[in-house]
Parts: C-alpha cells; structure tokens; sequence
C-alpha cells in the first residue's frame, strides 16, 4: 500500500516537473512556474495601466469637458454682458429677435396704458352724460312745477275776473316756458305784427328789439310782476315810454 | 331869400331821409351749403388720413377785447373747439380715412388742415384755411368769412354750428382738391407721409429714402420693400402714435362736448347785445345828424329851432352812452364765458401734456431699439447726432 502510494506521488511529480519544462521551453526563457498570486497581480498592474490610461483619457475628456463648459460660463457671461449692454442674443439674428421682443413688450405696455386713458375718457363722457340727462330732467321737472303753477294761477284770476288780455299773456307764457328764463328783451312777442307771442306781455305791447335801459327794465319788471294790476300800470308805462322814445327819434316831420 | 331858406331847409330835410336809409345797414347773411358726400365707396389706396391742427389764435385787438368781450382765453377753447368741429363736419363727407385733430405738427397725416381764427363771436367768424398734403403741396389757403343772425341760431343743436355752413364749406372745398388728384397722387401722398414718418422715427435705414427740395416739399426717391422687417417695425410704432392721437382725440370730443352749451349761449346772447348795441347806435346817430341839421337850419331861421336842435342833440348824446351798456354786457357776457372755460382749458392741456410727455419718453426707447435693431441686422453705425436731428423734427 506504502510503495503503490509512493509509485502513485513519483508519478504525479515526474508528470508535474515535464509538464513545467514544456511551459519553460515554449516561452523560451527558463523561468519557474509562477504562482497564482503573481499573475493576479499582474493582471491588476495590468488593469490598473488600463484604468489609468482610461482615467487619463477620462481626465482628457474631463478636461475638455471643462473646457467646454468653461467656454459656455465664459459665452454665457459674455451674452450676459451683451444682453445687458444690447438687449442681444448670441447670434446677430437672436439678438435682434430680442430686440424685436423687447420692441413689442415696449409697445404693449404703451398700448396698456393708453387703453387705460381711453377708458378714463369715456367714463368721463358717460360721466358728462349722466349729468346732462339729469340736468335735462330737472330742467324739465322746473318747467312741469311753473306749468302747473301757472295753471293755478290762471285759475285763481278767472275766479277774480281777470282780463281777457292777462290771461291770453298767460297763456302765451305757457306755452313757451322757457322764455321765461331768457333775457326779457330778448322774447319777440310781437303780438302787432302777428308773430307767436314767446314772453309774456299783452299782445299790443311793440316788440322789445329796440329797447333802451330804461325800457327794457318797464318790460322785465311787468314780465316779472305777478300782481295783474301793478303789471297792467308797468305796461302803460312801457308804452308811454316807447312813444316818447319813438317821438323823440322821430324823423323831421315831427320837428317840424 | 325866404325861397332860398325854403329850398335849404327841403334839401337838408331831403337829405335826413337819405341817410336815415343809409344808415340801416343790415347784417349779411351768406347762403348755407351743405355738405357734399361721396355717393361711393372709395378704394383703400384712395383714402387719405386727414390731420387737423388745432386752430391758432389770432392777434386780439384792443378793440376786439372792447367791443367783442374776446378773451385770450376763449381764443384757445375756440382753437380745439372749432378744429374738432371741423373734424366732425369732415367724417360726414365719407371720403376720407381717419381724422384726427392734432395737439401739434406731425408726419403721421397724409393731408394737414391748420386754422387761424382772425374773428369769432356771435355774429361773425373769419377763419384762414390753409390745406397741404404730406408731399409739401399747398393744396389752398383761404380765408371764409361769414355772418350770423337770429334765424342762424334757430337751427342749432350739438353737431351743427351756427356757422356750420362755413365748416360744409371748408370740407366741400378739400374734398373738391382731392378729388382734382389722381390716384397716382394719391399713393405719393400716403406713401411719402409713411417714409416722412419711418425716416423720423428710425433715420438710419429711411432717410435715404426721401429727399427734401428748397420749396419745402419731400421727393420719395425709392421705397421699401413691403415686408421690409424695419418698416413693419415703424408701422408697429405708427399704429401706437395713431392710437395716442385718438386718445387725445377722445379728451378733446369731451372738452368739445362740454363747451358747446356755454359756448353757444354765448354767441347767441352776444348777437343779441350787439343787435341792440347797433340799433341804439344808429338811433344815436340818426338823432344827433338831424339834430345836427336842425341847429343848421336854426342858425338860419332862428334860435327856436336851433334850441330843439340843441336838444335833440343833447337826446343823441344820452343814446350813444346806452350802447356803453350793451358794451358791458358784452364784455361781461365773454368774462363770463372765460370763467366757465378756462377749467377745461387747463384740465385738458393738463391732460395732453401729459400724454404728449408719455409718448415723447416712448419714442425715445422705441427709436434707440428700432436703431439696435437695425445695426445688428445690417452692422452699420451712424453717426448719433443725425438720429438726434432726426428725432427733434418729429
């Protein structure tokens, strides 16, 4: 059992040791069989002259990826500056396409601001007229109170017996109601010549054109008069003073 | 010697009776014209935008302030009222493209009306017209002169004037000119007053465009593409002065809107005084004349005569001082006036003034970009001072 163990090592060996001189002569160079440990460290120096030649090809393509994006800060800085001193872009055409933002962004906040004028004018024309229809509307409850006023009035003077010729004055004061705001002088009530009858003076009263100071004070204060017997005295007056005027500025066949 | 004092006194009396008639001297009151509308519709090419200025205020008198109650005050309401009437009157032509009252001379109108008003109250107006196109052609200067009377303010109401007539013939007589243009003329005129206003707001690239000749007009030497990306640009800020004068003229239809009212009782209690101012002076005249011619005639009958004369005289005097009255009145009539306008007048050059102000810094960032722009796209810098130049005659 001893020797067939011993037979069985002494093959083993020779086998082994022919086996290690077949490696040495095919590499040329007599050299002991390496143990594993070696060839695994070779292979790490190996991997780690890969790594490193991969990590200086990193490290290159870092670099110019550095540099790259260094020269984009660098691009970027300098369109900054650009577009702080020109509102530009990089290219000619962005700027302008910038610029031309720039423009519209100008001019829509213009038009803002003038819409906004716009409309504090129209408000201000319905302001305006608001304020004329509800001027017109007083205007017209003013005239509705002196019509109404007058109405009674009239009443009142028929009861009195009031003449005929102050009540057809009346009655022309109705229905023009608003010379009753204008000037005295300014009514035409030339009952004479046949026109409507705008004031409210008696139809034989002349036409009040041509009237003085003087007169046209008689006029307005007999318009104005409210007491029948008191305006009917204030319009002899007028008419005695229109004669004596009209006698006065008589042409010659009254002087001689 | 008695037929001879006999035959004297026929003829001083024969006399009195002529100048009496003389002296009615009535108030000429001309023809109303209505305006005249375009029957079709015109072309787009064909219409032309109408710029009105506001109208300048003649030099007022010393007698005018006397005896008209005119006010410097009233001159400068008058000036927006009367150009945005006549903006009014015009737009019912239906001939023309926009019209604009403007605050103050500009390229933006293919056609410019300027007024001056020489009189204005309640019985008479004189108005120098003058019309030119964008090209520098005159097209007229003319000055109406009308009158009014009672039956004038008969008619009137917001929109028609007492003198509207003169304002239908002011718009008959523009639109009679352009229709004598060609349509050629017509496309000059809107095109030069486009490069007019390109070559002012952005010079650099338009101002070769248009050449100024001595007489004061402008030659487009060539024109711009129609895309061309410089000219949408000006368009764009042309649309925005378009829209700031409409604003404007927003302002001025309320200040017209406001002013009617007290303006037209004005003119028409004013022809009422001076009626009766004129009246009163005639009376005063034809008084004292014969009482002129009767103390001649006592100086040769006798001194009973001469004596009424004297009186009568005396009588002629005490008239002419009641047209010292009327005087008054009408002074006090336009003192009156002046107070009731003189708040709009000042809110509403407040108001423009201030826009004017927004729109001038506006233009001014608008022609520094529309510059940028230009250079980047073309590369050529100017020289700053033609853009400066350029600018201030805007």
């Amino acid at each position: 059992m001893n020797i067939a163990a011993h037979l069985l090592f002494v093959f083993v060996l020779g086998t082994f040791v022919s086996a290690c001189s077949s490696t040495s002569s095919s590499s040329g160079k007599p050299s002991l069989p390496k143990p594993d440990s070696e060839s695994s460290e070779q292979s790490s120096s190996e991997q780690a002259e890969k790594k490193s030649s991969s990590s200086k090809q990193a490290s290159k393509s870092e670099e110019s990826s550095e540099s790259t994006s260094t020269e984009k800060q660098q691009a970027a800085a300098k369109n900054e500056s650009e577009e702080s001193q020109a509102g530009g872009a990089q290219t000619d055409e962005e700027k302008v396409a910038q610029l031309d933002k720039q423009l519209d962004k100008e001019l829509s906040e213009y038009d803002k601001q003038l819409h906004g004028e716009l409309e504090k004018a129209e408000e201000q024309k319905q302001a305006r007229a608001k304020e004329h229809e509800a001027l017109e509307a007083a205007k017209d409850g003013i005239d509705a109170e002196d019509e109404f006023e007058n109405a009674g009035e009239e009443g009142e003077d028929s009861e009195q017996g009031g003449s005929k010729e102050e009540q057809m004055a009346k009655t022309g004061s109705q229905q023009t109601p608003e010379g009753s705001e204008a000037d005295g002088s300014n009514q035409s009530s030339e009952g004479d010549n046949g026109q409507v009858n705008k004031g409210t003076s008696p139809k034989n009263i002349p036409s009040g054109n041509d009237d003085d100071v003087v007169a046209r004070q008689l006029r307005e204060a007999a318009e104005k008069e409210q007491d029948p017997e008191l305006r009917e005295k204030l319009w002899e007056e007028y008419r005695k003073y229109k004669k004596q005027q009209t006698s006065a500025s008589a042409p010659p066949s009254s002087v001689n | 010697m008695y037929k001879n004092n006999n035959f004297s006194l026929f003829c001083f009396l024969f006399l009195i009776l002529i100048f009496s008639g003389c002296s009615t001297t009535g108030v000429k009151v001309t023809e109303p014209e209505e305006i005249e509308a375009e029957t079709t519709q015109l072309q787009e090419s064909n219409l032309l935008d109408v710029g009105i200025l506001l109208f300048e205020e003649g030099e007022i008198t010393e007698k005018q302030k006397k005896k008209e109650g005119a006010h410097e005050d009233i001159r400068d309401a008058e000036s927006r009222f009367m150009a945005y009437h006549l903006k009014e009157t015009m737009q019912r032509s239906n001939g023309w493209g926009a019209i604009r009252v403007l605050p103050e001379k500009s390229y933006i109108a293919d056609v410019v009306v300027s007024g001056t008003i020489l009189t204005s109250n309640g019985e008479e107006m004189i108005l120098k017209i003058n019309v030119i196109d964008s090209t520098g052609q005159e097209w007229y200067k003319k000055t109406y002169k009308t009158y009014a009377d009672d039956e004038s303010y008969r008619n009137t109401k917001p929109g028609r004037d007492v003198y509207q007539y003169v304002y239908n013939r002011i718009a008959n007589d523009v639109r009679k000119h352009r229709n004598k243009l060609t349509e050629e003329n017509l496309i000059t005129i809107r095109n030069t007053s486009e490069i007019r206003y390109a070559a002012g707001i952005s010079p650099d690239p338009f101002a070769d465009y248009i050449d100024s000749e001595p007489n004061g007009q402008s030659l487009i030497t060539r024109l711009p593409a129609n895309d061309d990306p410089m000219l949408d640009r000006v368009r764009k800020v042309r649309d925005r002065e378009f829209l700031f004068i409409d604003t404007i003229n927003e302002h001025y239809s309320n200040f017209y809107g406001e002013m009617w009212e007290p303006y037209e009782n004005w003119r028409k209690y004013y022809l009422i005084e001076a009626e009766q101012r004129r009246a009163v002076e005639r009376r005063a005249k034809q008084t004292k004349f014969v009482a002129a011619l009767i103390m001649v005639a006592g100086v040769m009958r006798g001194p009973g005569l001469f004596t009424t004369g004297a009186l009568l005289y005396k009588n002629g005097m005490d008239i002419s001082e009641e047209a010292e009255i009327h005087n008054e009145a009408i002074r006090e009539l336009g003192d009156s006036l002046q107070a009731e306008v003189s708040p709009m007048v000042v809110e509403i050059e407040g108001r423009t003034v201030e826009l004017t102000g927004s729109i001038e810094e506006q233009y001014q960032k608008w022609r520094e970009l529309l510059r940028e722009i230009y250079i980047n796209e073309t590369g050529f810098a100017f020289d700053d001072n033609a853009i400066k130049t350029d600018s201030a005659q805007l």
